[in-house]
């Protein structure tokens, strides 16, 4: 008995049916909106520039603070997406890096105070991506229990850096380096952004995102046809570490100071996550948005605001608003307004 | 012999606050599956209740409680009504959030109400001697109060109609709602019954400690320890892990020091949740 | 549900804060003579709000009272309140905002040495004058700072009248336990009482540090009680967990013969609300108390009283005296000219005799003399044991710094 053979005849032949289809050659140029790094990815890119370009040009500290405070969100809300926006892995653990990366530079700058900036960042990455490896074993756990995982972890960094650390709850002290006026500082803090929406763009716009929303969707279905969901989630988890522990560093030298409660904040990871639904989840424009939406929001709340609870009730009832209204952001609006009852109803009557 | 019984003595009362953060905190997860961020901020707006009550109108605590738990209730329905209800379908990191902003509004009006300086009542201090160690009569009313709303809650949910509606929802809510359970209802019950017995925590807190409006957030991380380890399925399983989690962060920071019996609770879930993702519980569907 | 509507107006909501955020400069008032403005930042949000809001209610006071006498010459003391939320990044950046204000020409400050330290550097290279009253590091004023004031000594002055009374025998200890907040600063107390006690041959049979806030502390109690010291050492971060320890301590029938504690904690209203009785006899080393004999003391706490309803803390004595030093040095200012120079150059000259924490007066580096009493709870009231309040502190700070 022969085995069957497949048809060799030329006129009916497929491609093979897992090949994804190839986009045309042209729209994936690295300027279009669809390639890598992308239109997008310039536009942002040169939209921030510009903005540091104009406070370092005004020389006003506040707005410099403000900017920087801006550049320190998007960073993190650009690495959440990564993870849990394409991932759908909903992780806590952006303060993990970005406290780590700070506790880094800042026993560096106290020990070589005349060490260069973008040295001792870029090692504060390398030690914060070391740490998200050493964390990959928490994807053991999924869902909610995932999530607790990285809150525990988080903490309990915070509570043992405020016990055992070095300067414990007190903190620690630097030499001044820098601050958040200084152009170097925004300008460093620009480039970090920067890399890391390349880093989103390269996830979003390879197999890597494909895959990594299959994982969102089913992530035992995706396993089942044989996407390397473990091997995705980890290379997203440690992709986004770097670009907060350099921030971290950044961070401590431009404040002087830090300590457990502020880097190892779980706010940070709150106020990412936020961000990022504010302006649309699993987007890129969506962390850009909603972290400039967000950080102006709060900037001016405090100003208009005296009474410090109403500014906590009006924080939680913007956050409700946003989740229960906006599921898919600002960025998704149009969508959203599309898909609303109202919408359609009026719709519907001024076609009858 | 009698150190060990102390130390045994001493964490009675942390064993307390524990059992009631994570009995209202397994309410929602099992139920509704929903992690609750603002438990912790029922249990202190019902401290705060009882502080408003005993000191504007000089009644007891216990009838304090009372009043407590009716705000409790109220912060439920209030917790059905925004969080629950709208994301029903959402993804879970909405749902998340929400309950994130939900207790950041508490804590704000709470700020605003009672401003941030910290209030207590005056606890008791008297102890009676037992086989040379002291137990702290506080400790004997923390206990025996929650053992009393948690069976309370047990006859609901084992001896009631409601109660196995409750459950059924927890096991498969598709399959509850198609023998005739409405679900919409039972998820507002439960929001409801978390709400009265997190408020009931706030006994301990005002008693135990200054309440301050975030403290009940900065507590809830203890409860998730508990949660986690106990699973989801078997109140009692909730009970003697809180007990032991009290226990082991006593006894650790008896041989050891304080600050790492604080660690303990992060370590013991961190190992736990590696070693078993799902806790140590039945998978539930 | 997601209406357009509602949808719609959310967007609008946001863009209108987005576009009024680009604007946002302070008003001008108009008077008859232009007013002082001063500004200030302290937390009234975070975990140090109570201190923070006492603060702020004791600058509110000294300016009202000041303003209601006829202000600085006539002209009014403008006071503009930033709330830095108790984050140190927060501090920073209403600093900043508060430095990059032309028309503001000092400013006070927050409570704590971690918001005190980064955003008095910010004020700093901003040039303008700042009193920070409540940063007990000693390392505040050894950054070469011309325009930093600081008017709380380093916290280990407050042990010298302790050290004082042991010396003159008014407590014999043999075995001495201590308890603190495990925190540098507070190890630079424990190291400063423990040389003492090694100097005097008196035994340390206990030294337990523990972590702030929690609801327990049960077994530190136990083992202390266990090394049966007849001193007890203590210096808490906050009464919170000075009340949990003293009620642990009555619990387990632990009643050390002495019992002393750093700072106000001791004579906090709230901690004596709850559990006055548990206070009784325990000694503090204070620079000031309600019921301290200072010359202007007695009229603010009355004043504070009848305004707050509520005994003032050390926070609000902080920022009334602040007020006090502030008013001092502008009235000095001859020829009105308000600028932040001439108000960092008064500052610097200023000689007050009867703040309500006694005379005050600034060093080279910024420092204001700074000294303490030993008072003890008789009955929630605090008395005077050692020993005269004009005395000032020979402290030698440096030594117990980088402990």
């Amino acid at each position: 008995m022969t085995v069957a053979t497949p048809p060799t005849d030329a006129s009916r032949a497929e491609p093979p049916p897992n090949e994804p289809q190839r986009a045309p050659a042209r729209s994936r140029r690295p300027w279009s909106s669809a390639g890598i790094p992308g239109a997008p990815w310039l536009v942002s890119v040169a939209g921030m520039a510009v903005a540091v370009a104009v406070v370092i040009a005004t020389g006003r500290p506040d707005y410099a603070q403000l900017l920087f405070q801006v550049l320190l969100t998007t960073t993190f809300a650009v690495t959440w997406n990564i993870i849990g926006g394409l991932g759908g892995q909903h992780s806590f653990a952006q303060p993990i890096f970005f406290g780590t990366g700070a506790y880094f530079g800042a026993l560096m700058l106290m020990r070589w105070p005349g060490a260069s900036l973008a040295l001792v960042m870029l090692g504060s990455g390398v030690v914060a991506a070391l740490f998200a490896a050493v964390l990959t074993p928490c994807f053991r756990a999924r869902g909610p229990y995932f999530a607790i995982l990285t809150v525990a972890v988080a903490e309990g960094l915070r509570i043992a850096t405020s016990s055992f650390g070095p300067g414990r709850t007190a903190g620690l002290y630097l030499p001044i380096k820098a601050s958040p006026d200084d152009p170097t500082t925004l300008l460093l803090a620009l480039c970090t952004v920067a890399l890391a929406l390349l880093t989103f763009r390269v996830f979003e716009r390879t197999v890597m995102g494909v895959g990594l929303r299959m994982v969102d969707v089913d992530e035992d279905a995706a396993a089942a046809i044989g996407v390397p969901t473990l091997r995705l989630k980890i290379v997203a988890f440690i992709a986004g570490a770097p670009f907060c522990g350099a921030l971290g560093a950044l961070f401590a030298a431009s404040q002087t100071f830090i300590d457990p409660n502020t880097v190892f904040n779980l706010n940070i990871a709150v106020t990412a996550i936020l961000a990022t639904l504010l302006g649309g989840i699993g987007t890129f424009w969506g962390p850009v948005i909603g972290s400039v939406v967000w950080e102006l929001l709060s900037f001016q709340l405090r100003d208009w605001l005296q009474q410090p609870g109403i500014i906590l009730v009006v924080n939680g009832v913007i956050l409700l608003l946003v989740i229960d209204l906006m599921p898919r952001g600002l960025f998704g609006i149009g969508a959203t307004v599309r898909q609303s009852r109202f919408f359609r109803a009026t719709r519907q009557a001024g076609q009858s | 012999m009698s150190t060990a019984i102390q130390v045994f003595f001493n964490s009675l009362s942390t064993a307390a606050i524990y059992a009631m953060l994570a009995i209202g905190l397994t309410i929602f997860l099992g139920t509704l599956r929903i992690l609750n961020f603002a438990q912790g901020d029922f249990a202190t707006a019902g401290g705060y209740t009882i502080f408003a009550v005993v000191t504007a109108f000089g009644l007891s605590p216990y009838l304090g409680v009372i009043a407590a738990m009716v705000v409790g209730a109220a912060l439920g329905a209030l917790f059905f009504a925004t969080v629950q209800s709208p994301l029903r379908a959402a993804p879970q990191i909405n749902q998340l959030l929400a309950t994130f902003g939900l207790a950041l509004i508490i804590e704000g009006i709470l700020q605003f109400l009672f401003t941030a300086t910290p209030k207590s009542i005056p606890g008791s201090h008297g102890s009676i001697e037992v086989l040379g160690a002291y137990l702290p009569t506080a400790s004997i009313v923390d206990v025996v109060f929650a053992a009393v709303l948690i069976s309370a809650l047990f006859l609901l949910l084992q001896r009631t109609n409601l109660g196995r509606g409750i459950r059924a929802v927890s096991q498969n809510a598709i399959g509850a709602s198609l023998v005739g359970v409405n679900p919409r209802y039972v998820s507002f019950i439960v929001c409801v019954i978390g709400g009265v017995l997190s408020a009931g925590a706030g006994l301990v807190l005002v008693t135990t400690l200054f309440l301050t409006p975030t403290i009940g957030f900065e507590q809830i991380f203890k409860g998730f320890t508990v949660v986690v380890v106990a699973g989801l399925g078997n109140l009692y399983r909730v009970l003697i892990v809180a007990a032991l989690l009290a226990l082991t962060e006593s006894a650790t920071s008896y041989f050891i020091s304080e600050g790492i019996g604080q660690l303990a609770g992060f370590v013991i879930i961190v190992a736990i949740l590696l070693v078993r993702p799902t806790g140590l519980g039945r998978v539930t569907a | 549900m997601a209406t357009f509507r509602s949808q719609a107006l959310a967007v609008l909501g946001l863009t209108a804060m987005l576009a009024a955020a680009c604007g946002g400069t302070s008003a001008a008032s108009t008077g008859s003579k232009a007013p002082i403005i001063i500004g200030a930042y302290v937390p009234l949000t975070g975990t140090v709000a109570s201190s923070g809001v006492a603060l702020q209610q004791g600058y509110q006071l000294g300016v009202a009272e000041v303003n209601a006498a006829g202000g600085i010459n006539g002209h009014q003391i403008q006071l503009t309140i930033k709330d830095d939320q108790g984050d140190p990044q927060t501090a920073t950046t209403v600093a900043a905002e508060l430095g990059a204000d032309p028309t503001v020409k000092a400013v006070l400050g927050t409570y704590g040495s971690n918001l005190a330290a980064p955003s008095s550097a910010v004020l700093e290279k901003a040039k303008v004058a700042n009193i920070q009253t409540l940063a007990s590091d000693a390392t505040m004023v050894q950054r070469g700072f011309k325009y930093l004031f600081n008017t709380y000594g380093a916290a280990v002055t407050l042990e010298d009248p302790l050290i004082a009374y042991l010396k003159a025998g008014g407590i014999k200890p043999k075995r001495v336990a201590l308890i603190y907040i495990d925190q540098p600063a507070f190890l630079q107390t424990s190291n400063y009482i423990k040389a003492y006690l090694q100097s005097a041959g008196i035994p340390v049979v206990a030294d337990e540090r523990i972590p702030n806030g929690l609801a327990s502390y049960a077994s530190t109690v136990t083992k202390v009680k266990a090394s049966n010291p007849d001193f007890v050492w203590t210096h808490f971060l906050g009464s919170a967990s000075m009340k949990v320890v003293l009620t642990d301590m009555a619990t387990q029938n632990f009643q050390p013969q002495n019992f002393f504690s750093h700072g106000n904690t001791a004579l906090d209203p709230p901690l004596l609300a709850a559990a006055g009785p548990l206070t009784e006899g325990i000694y503090s080393g204070v620079h000031w108390w309600p019921g301290a004999p200072f010359k202007t003391n007695a009229e603010f706490v009355t004043a504070y009283r009848a305004k707050y309803n509520t005994d003032p803390s050390v926070s609000a004595e902080g920022g009334y005296q602040a007020i006090q030093i502030l008013t001092a040095a502008l009235k000095s200012i001859k020829d009105q000219n308000y600028t932040r120079d001439a108000v960092r150059n008064a500052l610097s000259k200023v000689n007050v005799q009867d703040t309500v924490g006694g005379p005050v007066q600034f060093a080279a580096n910024g420092q204001a003399t700074f000294a303490g009493l030993l008072v003890q709870n008789q009955k929630n009231q605090a008395l005077v044991v050692f020993p005269d309040a004009d005395k000032k502190s020979t402290t030698k700070v440096e030594q117990y710094l980088n402990q």
